[in-house]
């Protein structure tokens, strides 16, 4: 079995040595352009790559393919006829991001339950304050959009922390890990019983400026808001407002309607906020290595010969 | 009457405490023990005589001294308040009869909360995020994952087991661990005996302190075992400052032996201003907050006790006793 990697982008020693020893028999190979490595293209079973670096042309020529892990999450270009007609299948990285940016939820959420900005700027000042703490367990965490991300913060939350979980999502079906399931249009159910509210819903159409002046008069007033999606999911006026007016109790934004965060923002000053310069999505591996780990991960299945975890559904395109 | 020829029908109960203990706490133990007659004072000279008649004192680890102990004539059982024990483990009371039990357990979600927390603080960036803000500051900083990487908790009791299971459960670590008895432990990966510490430490990328001070213990961490680290390793202490040499901490990182500390406790506490643990950048202070909640915790202390006072009066063993001799 041959598995080509062709790509740009450059992919570190131990996510390769974990690819062959997930694949001992098979045989790696790395090219930076498809010209330059026909021979592999002709023999390749698996193509990891991106559509630039694969157009359509070099897809006719790799006789042998039988599936294509593409590096980008996005793949509604990617999906030519060839894909469907010879049944090749497709996989995306989707859930690269899940565990650094769950990890930054959980960072925010625990800094402000245990008082760590508040120790922090203590610390500072060389006082020694006794500043006010609480706990997670048995508190609700609520969560705006059950993608992939929100699925990774509810399995942490009711797992680890042994909370309670309420989503919203869009189709509201059985979720593991999530106790009570709303649809987005009962989303202000949800806010009233949230102790945390996390926004981690997709930006589109229909959520842009979703979290609004009626979201957040519904949140309790103990609740703490954490934002790691995109800033124009979320009317930055009315959670301005929110703060101000203890409406909530605080938040902890990583994403912003302007980013930079303009340095006239209000939110800058605020001692219940803290902010972070859209970090949330990185990890301490680098991106290649974390879109390859998911390859990774569908290559076990793939030699099991079950159904592979990220497939795209090439009638939906993801 | 309780078995062993104890007679159980007027025990005498003392709670005392600088902990502001109401009457439903009272009420409490009262209802365990209907018989027994139950006195609050918030010390000793507020006890009176019932000092020298109690059978039992319920008290904290810093409010019962030898001079205490030595009135208390008809003592038979003290209940610690609080999971440390060591300023009550005076040598009168060790080679004493007196039985000694304390609060463990009630202060393993707040402390494993509080030792994640000062993980996930270093492991994304929040020292310096926390720092920019008054500067309105958008610099954008590196940040590490604690999934896969490795913690090592010394001292495996129940808090460090919480935070082992927490650690493994909700982020996937590779869990080391040292503890004195060896065990079946569902959540450690690596489990040593104390001698198996500089494995431990020369392995982890966290290592959490969580071990009770006894003569063991004080000092543990030296200059040896901070050299024996990683460069970019973590030193978190929830316990107590005694397991720490200060002065070679301070050293460490200072010249970044280790990446930095998230610190509870410390040797002497409260830290003065002038302490020069101030001047550091690469520490998290927080002020002895691990094991602490939005509340005192009063009702779960009253709890845990009633919880022994029950095996006391049926003649079982009680189920949070303290081995004097070990220290906790």
């Amino acid at each position: 079995m041959k598995i080509l990697i062709l790509t740009k982008m450059k992919p570190g020693d131990d996510v390769i040595k974990e690819m062959q020893g997930i694949a001992p028999n098979a045989e790696i190979v790395q090219a930076e352009d498809w010209l330059s490595a026909k021979a592999d293209i002709a023999e390749a079973e698996i193509v990891i790559t991106t559509r630039d670096a694969f157009p359509a042309a070099a897809v006719k020529e790799a006789k042998n393919l039988k599936w294509v892990h593409s590096l980008m999450v996005g793949v509604e270009s990617f999906l030519y006829p060839d894909f469907t007609q010879r049944g090749i299948i497709l996989t995306n990285p989707r859930g690269a991001a899940d565990v650094g940016v769950s990890e930054h939820v959980f960072a925010m959420i625990l800094a402000w339950t245990r008082g760590m900005n508040s120790s922090i700027l203590s610390q500072k000042k060389r006082a020694w304050e006794r500043v006010p703490v609480t706990h997670l367990k048995g508190k609700t965490m609520g969560i705006i959009g059950l993608g992939s991300i929100g699925k990774e913060i509810a399995r942490k939350a009711k797992h680890a922390f042994k909370m309670s979980v309420v989503a919203t999502k869009r189709n509201p079906s059985q979720e593991e890990n999530v106790d009570q399931l709303f649809s987005s249009d009962q989303m202000e159910e949800m806010l009233k019983v949230s102790d945390f509210v996390v926004v981690c819903a997709a930006m589109t159409d229909e959520t842009r400026g979703l979290v609004n002046e009626v979201a957040f008069r519904s949140m309790k007033p103990e609740a703490f808001f954490v934002n790691i999606a995109r800033g124009a999911i979320v009317d930055e006026a009315a959670l301005i407002e929110a703060l101000q007016n203890g409406w909530i109790s605080g938040a902890g934004l990583d994403v912003f309607e302007t980013e930079p965060l303009p340095e006239e923002s209000p939110l800058w000053g605020m001692e219940n906020v803290i902010i972070s310069p859209h970090i949330a999505g990185l990890s301490g591996k680098s991106l290649a290595d974390l879109r390859i780990g998911v390859f990774n991960e569908n290559l076990k299945a793939y030699l099991q010969g079950m159904k592979l975890p990220t497939e795209v559904d090439k009638k939906v395109g993801y | 009457m309780g078995s062993g020829g104890k007679d159980m029908s007027n025990l005498k109960i003392l709670i005392m405490s600088k902990l502001a203990f109401k009457q439903k706490h009272k009420e409490m133990v009262q209802s365990k023990a209907p018989t027994a007659d139950v006195r609050m004072a918030l010390n000793s000279e507020e006890a009176g005589d019932f000092l020298a008649q109690a059978d039992i004192i319920v008290t904290s680890n810093w409010d019962f001294k030898l001079d205490t102990f030595q009135k208390a004539k008809n003592l038979k059982w003290v209940h610690a308040i609080s999971a440390g024990v060591e300023h009550i483990l005076f040598n009168e009371m060790v080679e004493s009869e007196v039985l000694l039990s304390n609060a463990k357990g009630i202060f393993d979600t707040p402390a494993a909360e509080h030792t994640i927390a000062m993980m996930l603080a270093f492991s994304r960036g929040m020292l310096p995020i926390i720092n920019h803000q008054p500067e309105k500051n958008w610099q954008r900083i590196a940040v590490s994952d604690l999934h896969d990487a490795t913690i090592g908790i010394v001292g495996l009791g129940s808090i460090g087991r919480e935070i082992a299971r927490i650690a493994k459960t909700g982020f996937n670590m590779k869990v080391m661990a040292t503890k004195r008895r060896m065990t079946e432990e569902e959540n450690v990966d690596h489990l040593f005996p104390p001698e198996g510490l500089p494995e431990l430490l020369t392995h982890s990328d966290y290592v959490v302190l969580a071990a009770a001070v006894t003569p063991d213990t004080e000092g543990l961490i030296g200059e040896k075992e901070l050299k024996m680290m990683k460069k970019n390793a973590v030193l978190i202490n929830i316990a107590r400052g005694q397991l720490i040499q200060e002065e070679d901490l301070l050293k460490a990182l200072k010249e970044r032996w280790i990446l930095g500390a998230g610190l509870d406790v410390f040797s002497k506490e409260p830290l003065t201003p002038e302490s020069p643990f101030y001047d550091l950048d690469n520490v998290i202070i927080t002020a002895h907050r691990a094991g602490f909640t939005h509340h005192m915790l009063n009702d779960e202390r009253i709890e845990s006790f009633c919880d022994n006072l029950d095996d006391y009066i049926h003649g079982r063993p009680l189920r949070t006793i303290v081995n004097k001799k070990m220290g906790y």
